[in-house]
């Protein structure tokens, strides 16, 4: 180790504690670290070693070689204002009580389940991939759908499950196979049939149940949703040909309106948020007809108290 | 829309919301009821101007001076259910200390950004308001002043007295299908200059000898 290193050493020890050695009027001590008593007005002052010129800006005692050559002046201390030494205003003492405030102390967290009804607003962007209702040129069809109706949520133990049940009726908003021409369906063994026209759906009730596991501001669920939709074409150019003839040989043609229904069975899983009751939530589904993203707004309408 | 239109609607789907009316000021979740007595702050006939704060508090100010009182029931997280009233004065004089706005508005102290005060316990005893155990305590708030690398006190700039009360309530809050209450203290407090401070404390001591606490659902 250098012979200078200790040295170096003792000025950082004195940079960091001189400031407090200062203020409160340190003695001289062996090491030399703090200051001498008389020197606390300049605490960054600093003896002059034997035999050497004085550092100007290195603050400790004994100098150090290795000390920066200057320094910022410090900002000038300013002594504190003592706070008065008051008691608590005589008006107070009818309050005052001997003993001590830790007795008494309710410590549990009570939690009580109930009944909440709400009011449900809900958009779901559904992947279509029924028989009939796909145009065969072009790939799988989806639409969206706007939906309304009531919900149901009851609390089943302590404050972190709930089971929820929802019924609800919709409409279509907009299709992405929405006139595009051709949507299979039925047909016989040895025949199909295919609707030429663009199509109107009506979800004619939705219904879903979920077990939810909440925290403090979110719940996740698992559950199952299935409902009835109807297909209405209007002004529909129905072709009846023989099956696996694209071009019909002997078609059988009418014109109408056509009305087909089909079912929705889908897995979903929930993420949402409640703030003040309002509940917010993604839900993801899975099955028959295909993939179905939602978004769904519900505001209580009534609960148990 | 009014006020009361508004009330009577959040009432229909659960949200219960704070009341300030003739007889005094009711909390929304919590059996806290500052009666308006003859006398006290609430009374009408003494300058004092009572509104609700957006938190569901009481805000009471003074018309002739710069003294504040205010009303609050603070939620306390799971690390501090357990934990004694002197603990959590001390934990609420540190909060503002640290400018927590949060804590300084709780309190009715003027605040503003990263507004910091250099607080000092002046007196602190055990006491009973509304018939459950409290602590009072007396703070004084200063300007904070730099010395070196220190902040040190300056000159006062208002002085608290506060009523931190813990007796068998809870703060009400949803989740989901589930009403939970947590543990919560009352937390009242005058604010005022230090030379306002001893004149409007007798009104602050009518004020807490007019709260009822109503006991918890379930309590025996």
């Amino acid at each position: 180790m250098s012979p200078r290193l200790p040295l170096a050493l003792a000025g950082c020890i004195a940079t960091l504690v001189l400031p407090v050695a200062s203020a409160t009027a340190q003695t001289p001590d062996d090491d030399g670290i703090f200051l001498e008593e008389g020197d606390s007005d300049d605490p960054f002052a600093e003896e002059a070693p034997p035999g050497r010129a004085p550092a100007p800006a290195a603050p400790v005692t004994p100098p150090s070689p290795a000390a920066p050559a200057a320094r910022p002046e410090p900002p000038p201390r300013v002594d504190p204002i003592p706070p008065p030494e008051l008691e608590l205003p005589e008006a107070v003492g009818v309050l005052r009580e001997s003993g001590d405030a830790e007795r008494e102390i309710q410590t549990a967290v009570r939690a009580r389940p109930r009944t909440r009804v709400a009011l449900a607003v809900g958009w779901a962007l559904q992947q279509d991939g029924s028989t009939f209702a796909v145009a065969p040129d072009a790939g799988d069809a989806s639409d969206s759908a706007l939906t309304l109706g009531a919900e149901v949520g009851h609390g089943l133990f302590g404050r972190r499950l709930s089971v929820h049940a929802g019924l609800r009726v919709g409409f279509q908003v907009a299709a992405a196979n929405e006139g595009s021409g051709v949507f299979a369906y039925g047909g016989g063994p040895t025949s199909e049939a295919r609707i030429d026209a663009a199509s109107r759906r009506t979800q004619l009730f939705d219904a879903h149940a979920a077990i939810r596991v909440h925290g403090r501001a979110f719940f996740l669920g698992l559950g199952a949703r299935g409902g009835m939709r109807v297909h209405r074409y209007a002004d529909a150019l129905v072709v009846e040909t023989p099956r696996g003839y694209t071009v019909p040989s002997v078609p059988n043609v009418e014109r109408g309106t056509e009305r087909l229904t089909s079912g929705l069975v889908l897995g979903i899983a929930q993420v949402g948020l409640l703030f003040g009751g309002v509940e917010a939530r993604l839900e993801v589904g899975y099955g028959i007809p295909g993939l179905s993203v939602g978004l769904t707004l519900a505001v209580p309408l009534w609960r148990t108290s | 829309m009014s006020r009361a239109l508004v009330a009577a609607l959040l009432a229909l789907v659960g949200c219960a919301t704070p009341t300030l009316a003739a007889d005094g000021y009711r909390h929304p979740t919590l059996g806290l009821h500052a009666k308006a007595s003859e006398g006290t702050p609430l009374s009408g006939r003494t300058g004092w101007s009572p509104t609700l704060a957006p938190d569901g508090g009481l805000r009471l100010t003074r018309e002739s001076s710069a003294a504040r009182i205010a009303l609050n029931a603070v939620r306390l997280p799971a690390a501090l259910h357990e934990t004694g009233l002197p603990a959590l004065a001390e934990r609420w004089v540190a909060g503002l200390t640290a400018g927590q706005l949060g804590l300084q508005t709780l309190a009715g102290v003027p605040t503003a950004r990263r507004t910091t005060y250099v607080t000092t316990v002046l007196d602190a005893a055990d006491g009973r308001v509304a018939g459950q155990p409290a602590r009072l305590v007396f703070v004084d708030l200063a300007e904070p002043r730099t010395s070196g690398t220190e902040t040190v006190r300056g000159e006062t700039q208002l002085q608290v007295l506060a009523a931190l009360v813990r007796g068998d309530v809870g703060v009400r809050r949803d989740i989901g299908e589930a009403v939970v209450e947590e543990p919560a203290v009352i937390l009242a407090t005058l604010v005022a200059p230090a030379e306002e401070l001893e004149a409007e404390a007798t009104a602050f001591v009518a004020f807490l000898e007019a709260l009822e606490l109503r006991p918890r659902e379930g309590t025996p």
